[in-house]
């Protein structure tokens, strides 16, 4: 088991236990380090908010997938290998930093950034400071040119 | 207990001064910190004591012989004959908070205690009048009214910023969507665009109301100036529209460690507020100049316009939550937020305003501290991603 969830922290190995990766990793990847298409995991509990970003991305060159929460997020993750984890913050069951956190974690390739439209999530993110992470975050409702914009930045 | 006392028949012992009644009354009630006056049924005082004289400027001299009015303002001086008609009926009025006018003119709240004075034959003579300075205890109450005011607004924002902001996430990427699928020369095309224009409005008042930007990526560090400019090139097609000329001067070479969105926000809301207060053209000034203070070096940012002004009585409340002089057009938490934005850096924002004809105006004055607050620094340094 890579995370395992203790009250509100969630656990993470540095790695996976030789052998054991719970999905086999593409093989497109030691062949082909820089891959074109940029992959990036969309991630909101609002799933017309992560289906629609989704497509808008694929429709920008990005091959994208959505999750409509953390725990499928991160078995995304170890199936897809994302450049970008594009995430909501405040969702039921893991919120965002959490997930943001275990795919750094895992996966310190992939590029993480957060958006949400709520003020009150502070606590949320100061959470994450305390623990020595920081991430970047945009506010919700963000044009999504924007968007596509920043994740096409390096 | 102190009626017997002061009503006993005093035989002077061993040649000490006689015991006058009268004499010790007047002593405590001079040494009383709370304002003690007698007046009679027409309202003229007749006596007057030292805390009355602390609490509103006038000496006994000053007050005994003339009418009670003199304290009042005039918008409650109707008060009085509602008093006197109480007090002529036998009535006494307990703990009446009001609020009264000091000698200097300034206004002071009191509670005040009014009795009837009898005669022997039990008729109503005049009145006593006990008053107590209660302004700090008014004040306390007040601040604890806008700290529960503040914390209130916050949780209503958050939680309307949580049903809206996402709608229009998705709503904004909907129609995004339909207008790429549509006929790029089509109506609906055309109209997709429109629709687009217009929820992108609705997202940046929500964006500055509601889910007001906290910015948690790392300080920048930076020149204030650029940050102006900025700011100024967002708002130029605006300023070139209603007529508003603008004159910068920036003298501050030193570079500033802040956070770019939030300063963004706050220098954005200023700006917009005083091209809102020029809406038929004038002036905007703006400076950043780098001075020395006792309590730290930092950066001062004044942000002038030569608009209507506010009136004296709202300027206080300026930085209130949903205090708005700019009628069904404003929200009211511009200026909230952007004190927030400011005070959150460790920074200090005032406002002063004139409504004078031809010298009208406000005038925003910033000081941000090179240092950074307490807060800030206790962060610990980020991971780098």
């Amino acid at each position: 088991m890579v995370l395992s969830m203790r009250a509100d922290a969630i656990y993470a190995t540095e790695e996976f236990p030789k052998g054991h990766a719970p999905f086999p990793v593409s093989s497109e990847e030691g062949a082909e380090p820089r891959r074109e298409r940029r992959r990036v995991l969309v991630v909101d509990d609002q799933r017309l908010i992560a289906d629609t970003l989704a497509e808008i991305l694929a429709n920008e060159g990005f091959e994208a997938v959505a999750a409509y929460d953390g725990w499928e997020a991160l078995e995304q993750a170890a199936r897809f290998r994302p450049d970008w984890l594009l995430s909501d913050v405040l969702m039921p069951r893991m919120n965002g930093v959490e997930l943001a956190i275990a795919v750094q974690k895992n996966y310190p390739k992939t590029d993480i950034l957060l958006f949400s439209g709520q003020a009150g999530i502070s606590e949320i993110l100061e959470d994450g400071h305390r623990r020595g992470y920081r991430f970047e975050l945009m506010a919700k409702p963000v044009h999504p040119l924007k968007l596509v914009e920043r994740l096409k930045r390096p | 207990m102190m009626d017997q006392q002061l009503t006993r028949k005093s035989v002077p012992p061993n040649g000490l001064p006689a015991f006058d009644p009268r004499v010790h009354l007047a002593a405590i009630v001079d040494s009383a910190d709370d304002a003690i006056i007698s007046k009679n049924l027409h309202g003229v005082v007749t006596s007057w004591n030292e805390g009355a004289r602390k609490i509103f400027g006038y000496t006994a001299d000053e007050m005994i012989g003339h009418s009670i009015l003199k304290l009042i303002p005039k918008e409650l001086q109707h008060e009085e004959d509602e008093i006197l008609n109480k007090i002529r009926a036998g009535e006494r009025i307990d703990h009446y908070e009001t609020t009264r006018q000091k000698k200097s003119g300034e206004a002071v709240e009191v509670s005040v205690t009014i009795s009837p004075i009898k005669d022997s034959s039990g008729a109503v003579i005049g009145a006593s009048k006990i008053a107590r300075d209660i302004s700090d205890r008014k004040r306390v109450a007040s601040l604890v009214l806008q700290a529960e005011k503040l914390a209130a607004t916050g949780r209503m924002a958050a939680s309307i910023a949580h049903e809206i902001n996402n709608p229009l996430e998705s709503l904004m990427n909907i129609i995004y969507l339909a207008r790429i699928y549509s006929q790029n020369d089509s109506k609906v095309h055309q109209l997709l665009l429109t629709a687009e224009g217009e929820v992108e409005r609705v997202a940046h008042i929500a964006r500055q109301t509601l889910g007001y930007y906290k910015d948690t990526s790392i300080p920048d560090e930076l020149h204030i100036h650029d940050l102006l400019e900025n700011v100024l090139t967002v708002y130029n097609s605006k300023m070139l529209a209603a007529g508003i000329s603008v004159d910068s001067r920036f003298d501050d070479s030193r570079k500033i460690v802040v956070s770019k969105g939030e300063m963004l926000q706050a220098f954005s809301n200023i700006i917009a507020n005083a091209i809102d207060a020029m809406p038929h053209g004038g002036r905007l000034a703006v400076s950043a100049v780098g001075v020395s203070q006792p309590s730290g070096d930092g950066i001062e940012i004044v942000v002038q316009d030569s608009g209507g002004g506010i009136e004296q009585e709202n300027l206080a409340k300026i930085f209130e939550p949903f205090f708005t002089t700019k009628g069904s057009l404003g929200t009211g938490i511009g200026l909230w937020v952007t004190r927030q934005l400011i005070e959150k850096r460790g920074g200090t924002i005032d406002m002063t305003s004139s409504t004078a004809p031809r010298m009208s105006g406000s005038t925003l004055t910033i000081f941000i501290p090179y240092a950074l607050p307490v807060a800030l620094t206790e962060i610990p340094e980020p991971q780098l991603r």
